[in-house]
């Protein structure tokens, strides 16, 4: 089956990022850092901690981040944000809070025209996440 | 349990991005919400209200690509970075390359596809309405 991921690149903190992510959203989190990967020794030492590839992975939720960036550096921008499609009131609560742990809460959450309740997030480490649950979905 | 899904901002091309997306994927959009027809059509600028307020398209059997248009009569102003990807698995290699070879239409290939030291296939491509996309295929062993 074909899947759709969002992959998130840091300026250094993906480490951190992720764990943050993890404590989140549960799952299992994967990290591999330049030491030990094939590019080790392409790297400088203030490379070697950085994070090459991420992966959090808990049920249909699959999330990858990187410290990699293109040869014109890291430029953070507004064009993605992760929006989750949460499955209960409660779960929405839950998510909404640990995300804005240390964050900007955008949007807060609330029930909004279309019957679902929704917010928005900026975390932390500057990245947007939507939440909303649809009531009426379950109808 | 709660899904993820990338979810997209267009400096006013949001719809012309979508239907580009919709003859790559071979899917429908599973919504479309226009200004116009939103709680808040009477605040939007005339030449804005058939502009894109939520659209979304259905990618595989779970996931969702979805987008709004930032609206610049309203101050809103997109930021182009590097900060995200959309990481595509497809099922396949022939679906992989059908893809790759849509996105890349106009756009810039940043990796070529090809078989990589993971055993995996990847490629990657900045699309020609600035959205960076990874195709990653995994053959099964």
């Amino acid at each position: 089956m074909t899947t759709l991921s969002p992959y998130i690149n840091f300026n250094g903190c993906c480490r951190e990022a992720m764990t943050f992510y993890h404590h989140c959203l549960g799952g299992e989190l994967s990290l591999q850092t330049v030491a030990g990967s094939v590019i080790e020794d392409e790297c400088p030492a203030s490379m070697q901690d950085q994070v090459l590839h991420a992966a959090l992975l808990n049920g249909a939720i699959f999330i990858m981040a990187s410290d990699m960036c293109g040869p014109g550096g890291f430029a953070p921008g507004s064009a993605v944000a992760i929006s989750v499609n949460c499955s209960s009131e409660k779960e929405i609560n839950t998510l909404y809070h640990r995300f804005a742990e240390g964050g900007e809460i955008l949007d807060p959450l609330k029930t909004q025209f279309w019957g679902g309740m929704f917010g928005v997030v900026l975390d932390k480490f500057g990245v947007r996440w939507m939440f909303n649950f649809n009531k009426n979905e379950l109808n | 349990m709660a899904t993820v899904n990338p979810y997209l901002n267009f400096q006013d091309n949001t719809e012309e991005a979508f239907n580009f997306y919709k003859t790559v994927f071979g899917t429908e959009f599973s919504t479309i919400v226009r200004f116009k027809d939103s709680p808040i059509a009477d605040k939007v600028a005339e030449a804005d209200k058939e502009k894109i307020m939520h659209i979304a398209l259905p990618i595989g059997n779970g996931n969702l690509l979805m987008a709004t248009d930032m609206l610049s009569s309203m101050g809103q102003e997109l930021r182009t970075g590097n900060n995200f990807s959309l990481s595509v698995t497809p099922e396949s290699e022939e679906e992989a390359l059908k893809f790759f070879n849509g996105l890349a239409e106009g756009g810039t290939i940043e990796a070529p596809f090809k078989k990589e030291f993971w055993g995996g296939f990847f490629g990657m491509i900045l699309d020609r309405f600035g959205v960076r996309w990874m195709i990653n295929y995994q053959p099964q062993s």
